[in-house]
């Protein structure tokens, strides 16, 4: 008997410590339901409506997504984010790679100051960074005009934002330098997670330098730059401040550096189709979640062959 | 365990009532002083406040400074929930009529508001600015803008021969002789204007129908005529190559390498007379040969706010005072929205900044003219997008080119215009 009541009770504190388990993680799930599920839900509503913000809202069916069919400027859009992220994104994992192996690998002077260095474009706001690249670019007076013609290397000023290419250009060298930096840290951190004893075997077993990276650090390090990659992709699709505010909201020269999410915000509150846009939303987080998905399976699949 | 459970659950209890009670306190109190919600598109209006506070004791004013690009994002977010929308708000001539008829500014001549009382004082094109389409006053603004030219004295006495304003007027008064005017001084490496788009502005007041009729786009020839001069301006670096606002072409006012920057008198109170230092005495005003009127900030009274009267109050302290509008004229150099205060302006002393030309004749002069009602709700928008199109066909693109990828983004931002 005495047995079976310490079973029942046993049992009992169990549920109570449950219990408290669930009352402590309420607060975030509270707080979540209302500033993340509660807006995603509602967006999606609105993405059948149509709604000025300041008349009634009308329910349209699927004319929205009838409209986006017709629509040259969100394919635009895409494309220009697909191409400002992977001009940022290869360069800058490439990069982050080779300077966290000679960071790990070598021992070298003032490791610490250079790392800090390296991380710290990451602290500054990107909309204080699109304003200060769009002085250091804009107009024939710019101070990068006024430093090349100096230096001689340029006999009339070059107008940097006119060029769609150039102006692409910047946005992804921004995002690089933005982020190399944080992207170094984290593959550093998987690489020191790495059992040591993996490279003392393979130094005795005779494996070159280019082997010790292909064979053991690559592959230990996959879940890091698995991680990185997803980030990257849904940060990467949002892309917003850096080109809002290197040269305008409408993304000049000629929409090149128009992002999907400045489109969003476009269409949503300088035409105040609110409903388009929330459409818009839906389509970008379908796209994000397309776009993980395949990065994840592809990184994966790769870990099992 | 149980009193833990009780006390947690009276702790909600208390959590949940003190939420709902605090909804009542939301509503205004009767007592104490009245505090009004002022959304603003800069700082000017501050200007206001502490004379309107020590004349009306009772009434407090808190100015929130909004940038034209978020004001609608901000008043959309608050118009959605009904909570914290501002007592007054402000916006910008090109975006005034989306709020106007929007409905959601007050009717101002529906009691406590009374705006006919002033209407024979007020400059009509102003007025016509914030009615909506039945008519129905709903905003209007303290500043008037025809259009101006502000021109740098020395540089029009080496090449046009004077720096009189009504002489240089006449000398660059089509657009060719702007044109030719603009190849000398850039031989020098002078532009003759800031931007191509000041000449936009003047063009687009010289339209002869709005952008929108009966839902159909209508792209005015004075417009698709304007292009090519614009890509002579650009390809040609007859300004500055930068949009207006950049750091360049503010900083243009104290280089020596521009002539003159055409825009309403608002460019003299924000632009020049802010940042000349070593070119005090130095520029002057004239008028265009085809007389304008451009932008402005336009200030309107929540039709649902608590406070109506206390609203009234201030708006027409700020807009419809004698007092008050000489006062900030005085100080900030713009040209108002009461005749009478323009008069008086006219009579006073003249600006430092312009060798002591004292403008405000020229513009009374100006403002006698008919101005066409041309607003649309799309303005803002399809100006941005109509200025796009000027620089891609600046950039290269053929005209017949520019002018459909213009059409087609009209048709994605706002699929019910007819754009063929």
């Amino acid at each position: 008997m005495k047995g079976g009541k310490s079973r029942m009770s046993t049992s009992r504190l169990n549920k109570r410590r449950n219990h408290w388990g669930y009352m402590f993680i309420t607060p975030f799930f509270v707080v979540f339901a209302l500033f993340g599920l509660y807006p995603i839900i509602y967006t999606f509503r609105l993405s059948f409506q149509r709604w000025n913000g300041f008349t009634p809202a009308i329910n349209v069916g699927f004319q929205n997504w009838i409209r986006l069919m017709e629509d040259a400027t969100f394919p635009l859009s895409l494309t220009n984010t697909v191409k400002i992220w992977l001009y940022d994104f290869i360069p800058q994992l490439g990069i982050a790679l080779l300077l966290a192996m000679i960071f790990t690998f070598k021992k070298i002077h003032g490791m610490n100051l250079f790392r800090a260095v390296y991380y710290l474009p990451n602290l500054i706001t990107a909309a204080s960074i699109g304003l200060l690249f769009n002085i250091l670019f804009n107009g024939d007076k710019s101070t990068i005009n006024q430093l090349l013609m100096k230096l001689g290397l340029l006999n009339a000023p070059v107008a940097f934002y006119k060029s769609r290419a150039i102006t692409q250009g910047i946005s992804s060298y921004i995002l690089w330098w933005m982020w190399f930096g944080y992207t170094m840290i984290l593959i550093m951190a998987g690489i020191t997670s790495i059992d040591s004893t993996l490279y003392e075997a393979a130094e005795l077993d005779g494996c070159s330098t280019w082997q010790t990276f292909h064979l053991i650090t690559m592959p230990l390090i996959r879940p890091t730059i698995l991680y990185i990659t997803i980030t990257s992709i849904i940060g990467g699709i949002q892309i917003f401040d850096v080109p809002a505010n290197l040269t305008n909201l409408a993304g000049d020269p000629q929409k090149a550096i128009l992002t999907t999410s400045m489109y969003v915000y476009q269409q949503g509150f300088k035409n105040t189709a609110l409903g388009y846009a929330s459409m818009l939303s839906v389509m970008q987080f379908l796209i994000i979640a397309a776009l993980s998905f395949i990065a994840l399976n592809m990184i994966l699949k790769r870990g099992t062959r | 365990m149980r009193s833990i459970k009780k006390g947690f659950l009276l702790l909600l209890m208390v959590a949940l009532s003190s939420a709902l009670f605090a909804q009542g306190t939301m509503e205004p109190k009767a007592k104490g002083p009245v505090t009004l919600e002022v959304w603003a598109r800069g700082d000017e209006i501050k200007q206001f406040v502490p004379g309107f506070e020590a004349a009306n004791p009772d009434i407090k004013v808190n100015v929130t400074v909004i940038p034209d690009a978020d004001m609608t994002t901000k008043l959309i977010t608050v118009f959605a929930s009904g909570k914290g929308v501002p007592d007054l708000f402000m916006q910008e001539a090109s975006y005034i009529t989306y709020l106007v008829e929007a409905g959601s500014f007050a009717d101002l001549n529906k009691d406590p508001y009374h705006i006919n009382d002033y209407r024979d004082n007020i400059w009509q094109a102003t007025l016509d600015v914030g009615t909506d389409s039945t008519g129905v006053v709903r905003a209007l603004t303290w500043q008037t803008n025809p259009g101006a030219i502000i021109y740098r004295r020395d540089i029009a006495k080496k090449y046009l021969g004077t720096d009189d304003p009504e002489a240089v007027s006449k000398l660059i008064d089509t657009d060719e002789k702007m044109l030719s005017v603009a190849a000398r001084m850039k031989k020098d490496g002078i532009r003759f204007v800031s931007s191509f788009k000041d000449i936009y502005d003047s063009k687009v007041a010289q339209r002869s129908s709005p952008w929108v009729i009966n839902g159909n786009l209508v792209i005015d020839p004075v417009l698709v005529g304007f292009m090519d001069m614009a890509k002579t301006i650009i390809g040609s670096g007859y300004d500055l190559g930068v949009d207006q606002w950049a750091s360049e072409w503010i900083a243009a006012v104290e280089s020596d390498d521009l002539f003159c920057y055409i825009l309403p008198p608002w460019g003299y109170q924000y632009v020049v007379k802010p940042s000349a230092q070593k070119t005090i005495g130095k520029w002057a005003i004239t008028t265009p040969s085809t007389p304008y009127i451009s932008g402005g900030s336009y200030l309107g009274i929540y039709d649902k706010t608590p406070y109506p009267q206390e609203a009234w109050k201030f708006f027409s302290y700020v807009l419809l005072n004698e007092d008050s509008q000489y006062e900030y004229a005085k100080n900030s150099g713009d040209f108002v929205v009461l005749k009478s205060v323009c008069d008086k302006l006219a009579a006073g002393e003249g600006e430092e900044v312009l060798g002591g030309q004292n403008p405000n004749g020229i513009f009374i002069k100006e403002m006698q003219n008919e101005f066409r009602k041309l607003n649309t709700v799309y303005d803002s928008q399809l100006n941005d997008a109509f200025i796009s199109a000027i620089k891609a066909y600046a950039a290269g693109l053929s005209k017949v080119e520019a002018i459909a990828g213009f059409r087609k983004d009209v048709k994605t931002a706002f699929p019910e215009i007819l754009v063929d």
